[in-house]
């Protein structure tokens, strides 16, 4: 039961929301409205008195024995906890999820290198001034004349797709 | 690009003060071209392109090899004291420096020009004039227009360089957009983890709650239990009660005979009597 209630504790919901991405928001906020209930049951059954007034029972009631005997056997009673059978799925699914999680970090920090890498390619390109036309060809592929569509210059759709007109 | 050339030159021909100029200043002021004017109006310098890249030979393009790469030698700068007036090299100037002084050059012109004129070697004709005419055009020009000209072809060069700048520019944009939106993602993938600590946390409230209510019950029916036995008790004495006070009634009315009831009201009216004479 200690151990039990060491792992009752606030919930930091602000953390939780600042975190989640748009597409999560709907999800993330079903779950919190069901975790508050349950929270507000919790408080509602910690609130409920669970102690019996003996001497008030026993002043008021002529036949001291039987108040005795109820006394002994509440005593005596063992409530049985309820079964936890579900904390186990949980872990499990929580080292999944923390699996995946890597995972997902791990790929994207491939993809992350491989951006960074081209990001310093583009800032370590010296003047355009001093740059040949295959230069800017290979390092925008997109400014590329498609001599196969177009055949005829300005080998784009119109003349204003030049990049000078274009970009200026 | 023609139009802004005029207007450059035409900015030259109206002096400072005038108030025509006051009024051109005036609508540049409050009109939306006022930033565009101003920022092409710089004096031009040749070869202003930014950051020329000095060291081109040993410079490793990225991305290399491929074929038609670059870098280029940069270009040679422009020296505006190359020349004195436009056309005279300023080498001839510093040969006659050590000679004749700062007038050496202008002298030696003077000299050699009246001389061939004395002698008729150089003879006036009306294409003299002519010629005078076209050099007092030429240098006019030169004075009044010769920066914004200049401006102009600068710009001509440099156009396809700031297009290709803001291609470069976008592309960076977009990667460090990339580069933000994939840390964005990590940072939001640790969510995970707190919620499913959350889960725990659930778990264990609602186990703890069941078990809460589970004692609740146990003692809540014990109470409902004695309470009964209490009520049970109190109806037993109520009844007790009752029965008594019956019983005692009974017996006093057994008591009372007609006799006696009839010696009470006498002395009753008696004691009434006394109480009215009084």
């Amino acid at each position: 039961m200690a151990s039990r209630q060491a792992l009752i504790k606030p919930i930091e919901w602000s953390k939780i929301l600042e975190r989640v991405g748009p597409e999560m928001k709907s999800k993330v906020n079903t779950f919190k409205s069901k975790s508050d209930t349950i929270l507000n049951n919790y408080v509602k059954a910690n609130e409920t008195k669970l102690a019996i007034d003996w001497d008030h029972y026993s002043k008021a009631i002529a036949n001291k024995a039987m108040v005795q005997e109820f006394q002994q056997k509440f005593k005596a009673l063992q409530i049985p906890k309820p079964i936890d059978n579900k904390s186990e799925e949980l872990k499990k699914k929580a080292i999944e999820d923390e699996q995946a999680v890597q995972k997902f970090v791990k790929e994207s920090d491939e993809n992350l290198a491989e951006v960074v890498e081209n990001l310093e390619r583009l800032n370590s390109l010296p003047p355009f001034e001093q740059m040949t036309m295959d230069d800017n060809y290979e390092h925008f592929p997109r400014l590329r004349p498609d001599f196969k569509k177009y055949p005829f210059w300005p080998h784009r759709e119109n003349i204003d797709d030049l990049i000078v007109n274009k970009y200026r | 690009m023609f139009s802004r050339l005029l207007a450059n030159s035409g900015r030259r021909l109206i002096s400072k003060n005038s108030p025509l100029c006051l009024r051109v200043i005036n609508a540049q002021r409050y009109s939306n071209a006022a930033v565009v004017t101003q920022a092409t109006n710089k004096v031009a310098v040749a070869n202003a392109y930014p950051a020329q890249l000095k060291d081109w030979e040993n410079f490793k393009m990225p991305g290399a090899p491929y074929d038609g790469m670059g870098p280029l030698p940069p270009l040679e700068e422009f020296d505006p004291k190359m020349a004195r007036h436009y056309v005279i090299p300023e080498d001839w100037f510093q040969f006659l420096y050590p000679r004749t002084g700062t007038t050496g050059l202008y002298t030696f012109f003077a000299t050699v020009g009246t001389m061939l004129v004395s002698k008729e070697f150089y003879i006036i004709t009306p294409d003299s004039w002519y010629t005078l005419t076209l050099i007092a055009v030429c240098v006019t020009i030169a004075k009044l227009a010769g920066p914004s000209i200049r401006n102009f072809f600068e710009e001509a060069r440099t156009d396809l360089f700031k297009a290709l700048e803001n291609v470069k520019a976008e592309d960076v944009a977009g990667l460090q957009e990339l580069v933000d939106n994939i840390k964005l993602e990590q940072w939001r993938a640790g969510a995970q983890k707190l919620i499913n600590d959350a889960k725990q946390v659930n778990l264990a409230m609602m186990l703890e709650t069941e078990y809460l209510n589970r004692q609740a019950t146990v003692v809540e029916t014990i109470k409902r239990q004695l309470d009964y036995q209490v009520a049970v008790q109190k109806v037993d004495t109520e009844l007790a009660h009752g029965h008594m006070v019956n019983w005692i009634e009974k017996k006093v009315m057994k008591t009372i005979t007609p006799e006696s009831q009839k010696a009470t009201l006498a002395s009753c009216i008696a004691q009434l009597n006394t109480m009215a004479s009084k």
